[in-house]
């Protein structure tokens, strides 16, 4: 499970007010605390580099711009990755209208993404194993284009990147419940079409 | 709880998130149902298997990348220092294109005022004062009408004398005349006047544009030294990023490693400082640890002085000099 970015409260906060009055040595140093986990979630949602590099750049402009209205109602890291939520969902819908336009006039594409070929680095050394390991890491992508933009993300920062549940609402300004709602139904999709997935 | 509440509840108890009391009443049931543990031993085999699919890693090429091209926006959305005369120009632009209205007198006092700031800029950045767009033809200036032509412009004017005697006032205007050239980007001319405008141009952007071009031909000698030369003496930090981003290719070059080591040292911008360690520290030479043992004693910025810690590091040298 991925280890979250951490920073010294007080500092955070002087790094923030300086990043307020347009200090961009402040800001770069706020994106560096925080930017590996922002990209690293961005990749795993979107599964694209491309629209992993997007969605960072997108996120942390929005976050530059807005910086002036942050008023410290929520902490910064919360604040951070609900742009960068936000930012990965749009694009994620903005995906499955090509998707689904590409769907409509070519059959289906069976060409593994980058993720699911680059998923194969940590594979163990015995070419069998990871070939195997590297079909499930891909049956395991195509399960999770199935969920909707909300439940992948949901899912994606439960199981993935293991946030608590409230804070995940926090960030996609849902309920708790909703959330958990959510998780459950991503849950049934998954486990419906991984169904004869080896165990 | 009874079974039929097990499997909306399974995956919440796995993730740790019931509360206390469910967890303890799921495990009471889960003690004495054989049917609802074996839900839950199923529900672990699943999350194992989801767990096959490893969490992307970030590599460090990605994420210099990344931040590279962030904080080029950032510095490219800075509002630019813009000169006296350069925001005389766009005052004007605004007024064509904005709906103020040219009124001679309007005119009159704003050429006056350029020619007076103008003087006190000794003309500097004139380049940055052009009309874009079509000024109505015949504008009058006191008595005087000035033949606007389409495409008239203006770097500076060169001198001023009034009659006393009837008032009269002659202006003598430098008139710039735009032209359009285009063709390949090795096309001497057009080399020529991109290796100008990167250093000479007033406006950022511009410089900016012109590195774009030009960042895949620094095997080329002048556009190398070019480069090098916006890197350590551009005022702009976003084209210093830009140079340096554009010799990242030629680290076999002393120059360039030369010219790198300058910025560590020199750089008023602790992101290029960092950008030039990421550099210099892709190909390590046995000069590298002495300048970043001498950084980490003189650098005031604590995000550098931790990158030097970490490339002395990966270098097995020590962080301290003897």
């Amino acid at each position: 499970m991925a280890a979250r970015p951490r920073a010294d409260p007080i500092s955070e906060k002087a790094l923030i007010q300086a990043a307020q009055q347009q200090d961009h040595d402040a800001f770069e140093h706020l994106v560096r605390l925080y930017d590996r986990s922002v990209l690293r979630v961005a990749l795993n949602i979107l599964r694209s580099e491309e629209d992993a590099r997007d969605a960072y750049q997108e996120a942390f402009l929005r976050a530059y711009k807005s910086l002036k209205n942050f008023r410290f109602q929520c902490s910064f890291h919360t604040w951070l990755y609900r742009i960068a939520t936000n930012v990965c969902l749009d694009s994620l819908r903005r995906k499955s209208v090509r998707k689904d336009q590409w769907a409509a006039r070519e059959t289906s594409d069976d060409t593994p993404g980058p993720l699911d070929l680059a998923s194969d680095g940590r594979a163990a050394s015995n070419p069998d194993q990871a070939l195997a390991r590297n079909e499930m890491a891909g049956r395991i992508g195509d399960a999770l284009d199935l969920l909707t933009p909300k439940e992948r993300t949901v899912f994606e920062f439960k199981h993935y990147e293991g946030l608590r549940l409230r804070l995940i609402g926090e960030m996609l300004s849902i309920s708790e419940e909703a959330t958990k709602n959510c998780l459950f139904r991503a849950h049934r999709k998954l486990r419906e079409a991984l169904k004869d997935l080896p165990r | 709880m009874s079974c039929e509440h097990i499997p909306s509840q399974v995956s919440l108890y796995l993730y740790g998130e019931l509360a206390p009391a469910e967890t303890e009443a799921l495990e009471e049931h889960i003690d004495e149902c054989v049917s609802c543990a074996a839900l839950i031993e199923e529900e672990r085999r699943f999350f194992a298997a989801m767990n096959t699919r490893v969490s992307a890693e970030v590599s460090h090429s990605l994420l210099a990348e990344c931040r590279h091209d962030l904080m080029r926006e950032v510095y490219r959305s800075e509002p630019e220092t813009v000169s006296a005369w350069g925001r005389v120009g766009a005052w004007f632009s605004a007024g064509r294109g904005g709906g103020l209205p040219w009124q001679p007198a309007l005119i009159a006092a704003s050429l006056i005022a350029v020619f007076f700031v103008g003087r006190a800029t000794n003309g500097g950045a004139a380049n940055e004062f052009a009309w874009h767009e079509k000024p109505p033809a015949g504008t009058t200036i006191g008595a005087t009408t000035i033949p606007f032509q389409p495409e008239m412009g203006f770097s500076g004017i060169e001198s001023i004398a009034r009659d006393p005697q009837n008032n009269r006032v002659e202006i003598i205007v430098e008139e710039v005349h735009r032209r359009t050239i285009s063709g390949p980007s090795s096309d001497p001319e057009i080399h020529s006047l991109l290796l100008s405008s990167v250093r000479n141009a007033a406006n950022s952007g511009v410089r900016l544009d012109s590195l774009d071009v030009l960042r895949g031909q620094a095997e080329n000698q002048d556009v190398r030294r070019t480069l090098l030369g916006s890197m350590l003496g551009d005022n702009n930090p976003g084209v210093r990023l830009k140079a340096l981003d554009a010799l990242r290719p030629h680290m076999a070059d002393p120059e360039v490693r030369n010219a790198l080591v300058e910025v560590l040292r020199r750089d008023s911008n602790p992101g290029m400082r960092v950008y030039a360690i990421d550099m210099l520290a892709v190909q390590p030479d046995r000069g590298l640890a002495g300048v970043l043992q001498e950084l980490v004693e003189t650098e005031n910025n604590e995000y550098v002085r931790l990158q030097s810690r970490r490339v002395l590091q990966d270098l097995n040298a020590s962080v301290d000099r003897f």
